[in-house]
């Protein structure tokens, strides 16, 4: 592996990548068909399992995310779209004011109440949409979705406020889920070996709110349910995670008379970038082949 | 409270905590938190459990992952050793 490639694991500089201080990126030419053709990789992953696609909206209902205490667990992630007040007193008096100002800042006027959550990970949507179902064979379905999440700092491509994440999720029975997760860990090694990507399967945590207080947090390191693949020692690429009947329960979706089990396969799409750039430069040249970029 | 006695009591426990099994279902090699007969919520009082029954303080940030899988591991675990 050549690190010299891209020293600092920084891309800026690079044609077609722009950073934004608010931790966003912005992808064009040879970056976004790189981007592009990692997603198809993934994709094509999850046609081994015949799982069906979504494209699901930016939004989730909060209501959704309470049932599974997401804000209380982490709230210090969570991002809320917010909208002015309607009432044309209220939006005049919104332009009357200096938005934003010197800092950047926007001062709000009265808000309409805030009852949806941008998307904090991918998988969410499904268990909103499975809601109440009652299954008669494993399920298996897919999606990449722009996600969200606050942090106290961000860097380019590794840690970012928005980034999109490719899930492919199986829901069924407790084998099922394990057999589904064992058999696409073994397909992921199984690439990485083969183009040479050093990764490191590590046990992890999620990271919760206040995690010395969290009885969730205890539960986990005590129970691991979540496998990282940390390349270069330190940066996450993507995660296996089995839920146990968490989701099943907490949505009442059913599997052969008891609450489903769910596991979810998860790929931070930016994440793949950088580690890509990293260990093979950024000439497309040097790039391992990979599926072309339809998608 | 030897090994025999922590297993009835911590099957006992469980069933009764966890209101999700019964006394039959549970076997000591069922696993406890996979299955999610006992919850993250139900973890802290199981330490207060084991302590309680034991007699001895558990440092939690000590615990090693897999220590709560079953009641085969936790008894293994947590018993007191008869003296050598």
């Amino acid at each position: 592996m050549s690190h010299a490639a891209l020293p600092g694991r920084d891309p800026r500089g690079l044609p077609g990548y722009r950073w934004l201080a608010n931790g966003q990126s912005t992808l064009a030419g040879p970056l976004l068909d790189l981007y592009r053709r990692l997603d198809r990789l993934f994709l094509s992953w999850a046609e081994e399992w015949g799982a069906t696609e979504y494209l699901f909206p930016t939004f989730l209902p909060a209501r959704e995310l309470a049932c599974v205490d997401y804000l209380r667990s982490f709230p210090h992630l969570a991002t809320f779209p917010v909208a002015l007040d309607p009432d044309d007193e209220n939006l005049l008096a919104f332009t009357r004011g200096e938005a934003p100002d010197a800092e950047g800042r926007v001062r709000l006027t009265a808000t309409t109440p805030v009852v949806d959550v941008l998307t904090p990970a991918a998988c969410y949507h499904f268990y909103a949409t499975f809601r109440g179902e009652h299954l008669d064979e494993p399920r298996y379905v897919t999606t990449r979705a722009t996600c969200f999440r606050r942090e106290t700092h961000y860097a380019p491509l590794a840690r970012q406020w928005s980034f999109s994440m490719r899930e492919i999720v199986c829901l069924g029975t407790s084998d099922e889920v394990k057999a589904f997760l064992e058999d696409g860990r073994r397909r992921v090694a199984r690439y990485l070996e083969e183009i040479g990507l050093d990764v490191a399967w590590e046990m992890a945590t999620d990271p919760f709110f206040r995690p010395q207080q969290s009885p969730k947090h205890l539960a986990q390191r005590l129970d691991p349910v979540k496998t990282e693949m940390v390349f270069d020692g330190s940066l996450a690429i993507g995660s296996v995670n089995f839920h146990r009947n968490y989701f099943g329960e907490a949505f009442q979706m059913r599997r052969e008379g008891r609450d489903a089990f769910s596991g979810c396969i998860a790929f931070g799409v930016e994440r793949w970038l950088l580690a890509f750039l990293t260990c093979f430069g950024p000439e497309p040249a040097g790039w391992p082949a990979l599926p072309p970029g339809q998608v | 409270m030897t090994e025999i006695e922590l297993r009835e009591a911590l099957r006992e426990w469980i069933v009764r905590t966890s209101g999700r099994i019964g006394r039959e279902a549970l076997r000591d090699d069922t696993p406890i938190l996979e299955q999610r007969i006992l919850t993250s919520l139900h973890v802290l009082e199981l330490v207060l459990f084991l302590e309680q029954a034991t007699g001895r303080p558990i440092d939690v940030q000590r615990l090693r992952p897999g220590v709560f899988r079953d009641v085969d591991t936790i008894c293994r675990s947590f018993a007191a050793r008869p003296p050598s």
